[in-house]
């Protein structure tokens, strides 16, 4: 590799997230490769940063897609117009919906999908005359975007820091992962109490990911959960509402995760996989009986943003359905899954730094823990994700970590969701850098331990 | 909506044309009907026109090359362009730029910014927003209890938190502004000034208001008081900016300068959506000299397809002389719009600057109370139009108490001469039609009711 290039702070008019980050300057992409101004070519292993490109930079048919449609009509408010892109986009997306799923609200992001959910699913209730139905219930570990109604739905202090004034009092339970609850059921109990605490009929909704991305890399919550959580929608009367930005348009091998979970959801969102990085769009779509309380009710379901179901994002999102169609995308996800994911679990079977490789589908998580007792989220102060990140990049390879420590929830982890379009030799290389760093990074922490002083633990 | 739609729309009982093309200001539906665009769009983000060869382009070209990167670990050189060219034409001592996608996104890091910039100076009590209270600022709930309007809140009451706001300096509660300043102090009282963090507004007002903006003496009055308590000013600018009001920002032609900008529309006019977020220099200053973090965003925020065609429609906006063309043309386009409508006795004041104008309307029994809302007198409005075939966005806040029927009235920046003069005039006969009918009815009805409190 070249000198990579890099943009800093005091060089930049962007107001950085983080100020002492050096950012790379990716100039060109083609397939999962990003390129620099200096010919760096980078394994984009995480859908342009955010599992967003599924389908690869640059393919012709979306570029050529959005082109078309712009020139025709890009843009048109959607509370006074119409366009023949929403109205199919809206009928293709049900026909790849759960059963049952008969209506689309379209919006531009998954924020603002995960809003639009908690206002219909609170909606749902007024229109059913019950108005004390307010009240939402999640899994702390989450991540449902970044305004302040789905910061709420999540209970990390860590994302929350200063914001706390603007948030609303919304009821959380803990994650079931391996480290604190394998079988599902402490987390079922903390949903009891937490119903117990709102109250009677006060809860409108359960708002969760089926597998989680940035918040905890393809965790899923055991099968027991699940089917607690249903028993409780059956007697407690609350819809439960499912993040499916990640997830949604192939991620996991199926359209939705849903399809995978023993019940049916009430409301999904999903967005990154419906632009692929051509368009930034998001949809809400809800089963029928949802959708009836509005047809027999108020017959409105007003508030929206600007762009919600404009042509253009319309459009692209119906070239990436027919592109993942023709292509066998998701089929190929399905079945080339299992692989990749024993491979990346053989690869980094003798670290010592990694406690659990779990995933589905091309949405992968690699979980770490201190390699004393194997089990402990590692020293914060080691920046583990941090050094992950930066050794990968210094292999040619991006991938995603966090660390969410301070949550109290999980500690160190990596993110690796590829596009579905990754040759099985891609996916190799993938494997093996991500392999490599995690051996050079482990090397440096099991030294850094060894010296107590070092770590200050 | 059409028969077998599968949309959930915002209102199931409108029928919503299925619109196939538009070009420049024309825009026309499956059935070979051509409309007027006087409204940008119907929510003026297409402020450059429809069809936009140029623009088209420029998206195209980009996605070739690069569509997407995420902006929290990677950049790209159009967002790097963007952000410089944007704070080139922004008012003085703007420093730093961070994009988003849309409007309300920006409204909400805005507001994250205003209180992280207190928290970095060590004063974490102030969080507090006040806020006029007929705005509106967006659909996510944060943005929601920016405003103080009950019609819209409701039924997500419970989740907003609770800021304060002040009535409207209009014709009709406070012309000169004092009452506003008035009901700010009490805010500022009430919250205890060391506790608030920023004072929201927009400068020009659009659907809630349409194109109403505070006296001058509202300005200096919310300046001084700055000054004295030490909260930030936030501009929404989400539809002002970029040239709508015949300035790059209505900032450049507010009596005080704003710590923080958002904007959206007319950034990505149509042909892309972002919005961006910018701050002067003291208020980055704050976080670079503090935690040097200010994490959490959105998918979106600076992707190299949107940035290019933002820097797109700079360079249109730029080489067309757009801003000052809204601004020479807009002045004479109010005169027309008020002539035109001069004599109908259900128009009460035609206001704004540039190409961003509204009409009030108001019971022609007294010429001043909210006309009775159960006449639906802006939908009516907008259905006469939309059968001459010009579009038009007219809204009824009434019961939010502080105003009534209103239109807003926004072409292109690009409608040629012909085509201004056939939106007054089609939107005249429109308004016309509308007052006899209601003039009719009104003979037949009670008293006016008065404007008031929000019920």
């Amino acid at each position: 590799m070249s000198e990579p290039v890099f943009v800093r702070e005091p060089e930049t008019s962007v107001f950085l997230r983080e100020l002492d980050r050096p950012y790379p300057l990716i100039q060109r992409a083609e397939g999962v490769w990003l390129y620099d101004p200096a010919g760096n070519a980078y394994l984009d292993a995480v859908g342009g940063g955010a599992m967003v490109t599924s389908v690869g930079h640059a393919v012709p048919e979306l570029v050529e897609a959005a082109r078309e449609q712009a020139a025709r009509v890009s843009f048109l408010y959607n509370q006074q117009f119409t366009t023949s892109p929403q109205e199919d986009l809206a009928r293709e997306l049900l026909a790849l919906a759960p059963d049952g799923f008969t209506r689309v609200h379209f919006v531009t992001g998954g924020a603002e999908a995960n809003e639009t959910a908690v206002r219909l699913a609170r909606s749902y209730h007024v229109e059913r005359g019950a108005p004390q139905r307010w009240q939402v219930v999640s899994p702390a570990q989450a991540y449902h975007g970044p305004t302040v109604a789905t910061l709420s739905l999540t209970g990390r202090p860590g994302l929350h820091h200063h914001y706390t004034p603007y948030l609303t009092p919304h009821l959380h339970i803990p994650p079931s992962t391996w480290r604190f609850d394998p079988t599902g059921e402490a987390a079922l109990e903390a949903l009891d109490r937490a119903l117990e605490e709102a109250g009677p009929g006060t809860v409108s909704a359960f708002f969760c990911e089926p597998v989680s991305a940035a918040a905890l890399p393809g965790y899923s919550p055991p099968e027991r959960f699940w089917q607690g959580l249903a028993e409780r929608r059956d007697e407690h009367g609350f819809l439960i509402c499912l993040d499916e930005v990640v997830t949604g348009m192939g991620r996991t091998g199926t359209w939705f995760a849903a399809e995978q979970l023993p019940f049916v959801p009430d409301v999904i969102t999903t967005a990154k996989g419906l632009g692929a990085g051509y368009a930034p769009i998001g949809a809400v779509l809800c089963r029928d009986e949802v959708y009836q309380a509005f047809a027999e009710g108020s017959r409105a379901f007003e508030l929206g943003h600007t762009w919600d179901g404009a042509p253009l994002p319309c459009a692209v999102g119906l070239a990436v359905i027919r592109y993942l169609r023709d292509h066998a995308l998701v089929e190929r996800v399905r079945d080339e899954a299992p692989r990749l994911l024993a491979s990346l679990q053989a690869a980094l079977a003798d670290s010592e730094l990694v406690a659990q490789v779990r995933g589905r589908g091309f949405l992968l998580g690699i979980d770490y823990a201190d390699p004393r007792d194997g089990r402990s989220f590692l020293p914060p102060e080691l920046g583990v994700a941090r050094r992950i990140d930066v050794e990968a990049l210094a292999r040619g390879l991006v991938v995603y970590s966090t660390q969410p420590t301070r949550d109290g929830y999980t500690g160190d982890q990596t993110l690796i969701a590829p596009a579905f379009t990754s040759t099985d030799e891609e996916l190799s290389l993938v494997v093996e850098r991500m392999a490599e760093t995690v051996t050079a990074v482990g090397r440096e922490v099991l030294s850094r331990l060894a010296s107590p002083a070092a770590t200050g633990t | 909506m059409t028969v077998h739609s599968k949309v959930l729309a915002p209102e199931l009982n409108r029928r919503y044309p299925v619109v196939v093309r538009a070009e420049g200001v024309w825009i026309e539906d499956s059935a070979g009907r051509r409309y007027l665009d006087a409204m940008s769009g119907g929510s003026l983000a297409a402020s450059l026109g429809h069809g936009r060869r140029d623009l088209v382009e420029a998206a195209r070209r980009q996605a070739e090359r690069l569509s997407y990167v995420h902006n929290e670990r990677l950049t790209n050189p159009a967002q790097e362009r963007l952000a410089r060219e944007l704070v080139a034409v922004a008012p003085e001592g703007f420093a730093r730029v961070r994009f988003v996608t849309g409007g309300a996104e920006a409204n909400e890091l805005a507001l994250r910014l205003a209180r992280s910039y207190h928290v970095e100076r060590g004063e974490p009590q102030r969080w507090q927003v006040i806020s006029p209270a007929q705005a509106y600022h967006g659909p996510t709930l944060q943005t929601l209890a920016l405003t103080g309007r009950p019609g819209l809140q409701r039924p997500f009451d419970p989740y907003l938190p609770s800021h304060l706001h002040i009535p409207p300096s209009t014709q009709r509660f406070d012309p000169s502004g004092e009452a506003a300043l008035a009901a700010l102090d009490d805010a500022l009282a009430e919250a205890g000034a060391e506790n608030v963090a920023a004072f929201f507004c927009e400068p020009v007002s659009a659907a809630a208001l349409p194109a109403y903006s505070p006296p001058p003496r509202f300005w200096e009055g919310l300046a001084e008081r700055r000054e004295e308590h030490g909260f930030l000013v936030c501009f929404d600018e989400i539809v002002t900016g970029m040239g709508r009001t015949g300035s790059w920002f209505a900032a450049d032609e507010t009596p005080l300068l704003p710590d923080i900008v958002a904007t959206a529309k007319g950034l990505g006019a149509g042909y892309a959506a972002i919005g961006a977020v910018l701050c002067r220099q003291h208020v980055y200053d704050a976080v670079a000299e503090g935690s040097r973090r200010l994490t959490l965003g959105h998918t979106w925020d600076g992707a190299p397809l949107s940035c290019a065609v933002g820097v797109a429609v700079l360079d249109a906006l730029r080489s067309e002389g757009l801003v000052e063309h809204v601004r020479e043309r807009g002045a004479r386009l109010r005169e027309e719009l008020e002539e035109a409508l001069a004599g109908i006795e259900i128009v009460r004041e035609v206001r704004g600057r540039g190409f961003l104008l509204g009409v009030e309307y108001a019971d022609p029994r007294d010429g001043e109370s909210f006309l009775p809302p159960e006449l639906g007198v802006a939908r009516r409005i907008d259905d006469a139009a939309l059968e001459s075939d010009l579009v038009t966005l007219s809204t009824q806040p009434t019961h939010d108490g502080y105003a009534g029927d209103q239109s807003l009235f926004a072409p292109p920046f690009t409608s040629s001469d012909r085509e201004l003069a056939e939106m007054v005039s089609r939107f005249a006969v429109a308004v016309h039609r509308v007052a006899g009918e209601v003039e009719d009815e009104l003979a037949a009805a009670s008293a006016p009711i008065e404007a008031g409190e929000p019920r």
